[in-house]
């Protein structure tokens, strides 16, 4: 007996459910992020989300397809030996694709802080009296 | 803050040459650089004993950096440096930023030779 389809439809469930899983994970998390970011602008955070989602959903099934080439395998334990070591590199690699879209969400939100941010130091003298009306 | 302005000592060429740079720099707040010597800057920071002697920056609201301080101000309000004017305000870094600071500002006059300065050749840094 050979196991070629079954290692497919195995494969393709748990491939596709987990990026279904955490792109999900993703969205809601992300959401919470962008909305600050975005000075709560929902339609702009949501439109970001979604684009960042859907690169994530394109990326991770895309690499996932490419990644099985599957050999009809004669015995089940080579068949299941097979399996479990595509999904363990489909794992680690959704892992840092994953990281990486935290760290872009990081970045996102750093940049905005700076962007409000005060000057770094205090100033040493304040001038109120001084000051003309047009500034100059 | 709508508008931060730095006055630096136009008679150095070091000053010259980081006026230079940060004009051509793209900024959170809008920039105006003025000579301590020009009219402008008397008539507005008269009553300041560092006019001339130390670098200044002033926002619209009548605050006044002086010396490190107003270094790092004018990083702060460029949008590629305002990261590292935090970091360089940090517990860290802030005595080595200021002191490098003070070291080249007070010897400013001497850098010039170094500098083949010549204002007039520089066609894009006009103001």
């Amino acid at each position: 007996m050979q196991y070629g389809i079954a290692i497919y439809l195995v494969y393709a469930t748990v491939a596709i459910g987990m990026t279904a899983l955490l792109a999900r994970t993703l969205f809601k998390a992300g959401a919470v992020f962008l909305d600050d970011v975005f000075d709560g602008n929902h339609r702009l955070a949501e439109a970001v989300n979604r684009l960042l989602v859907v690169g994530f959903y394109m990326l991770n099934l895309g690499y996932g397809l490419f990644l099985l080439r599957a050999e009809p395998q004669e015995t089940a334990f080579d068949a299941v030996a097979y399996l479990v070591n595509r999904l363990a590199i489909l794992l680690v690699t959704l892992g840092v694709i994953h990281f990486v879209n935290v760290y872009v969400f990081w970045r996102i939100r750093h940049r905005a802080e700076l962007r409000n941010a005060p000057p770094p130091v205090a100033p040493q003298v304040i001038m109120r009296d001084e000051l003309s009306p047009d500034g100059v | 803050m709508n508008r931060l302005t730095i006055v630096y000592d136009e008679h150095c060429a070091v000053c010259r040459r980081a006026r230079d740079w940060l004009l051509t720099q793209p900024t959170h707040v809008p920039l105006e650089l003025i000579a301590a010597g020009s009219p402008a800057a008397m008539g507005r920071f008269k009553g300041l004993p560092w006019l001339g002697k130390e670098l200044m920056a002033a926002d619209d609201q009548g605050n006044v950096w002086v010396g490190p301080a107003a270094f790092l101000t004018a990083l702060w309000a460029t949008r590629r440096y305002r990261g590292w004017s935090f970091r360089m305000s940090g517990e860290r870094l802030a005595p080595l930023a200021e002191s490098f600071f003070r070291m080249v500002s007070a010897r400013r006059h001497r850098w010039a030779r170094f500098l083949d300065d010549d204002e007039e050749e520089c066609s894009w840094c006009q103001n």
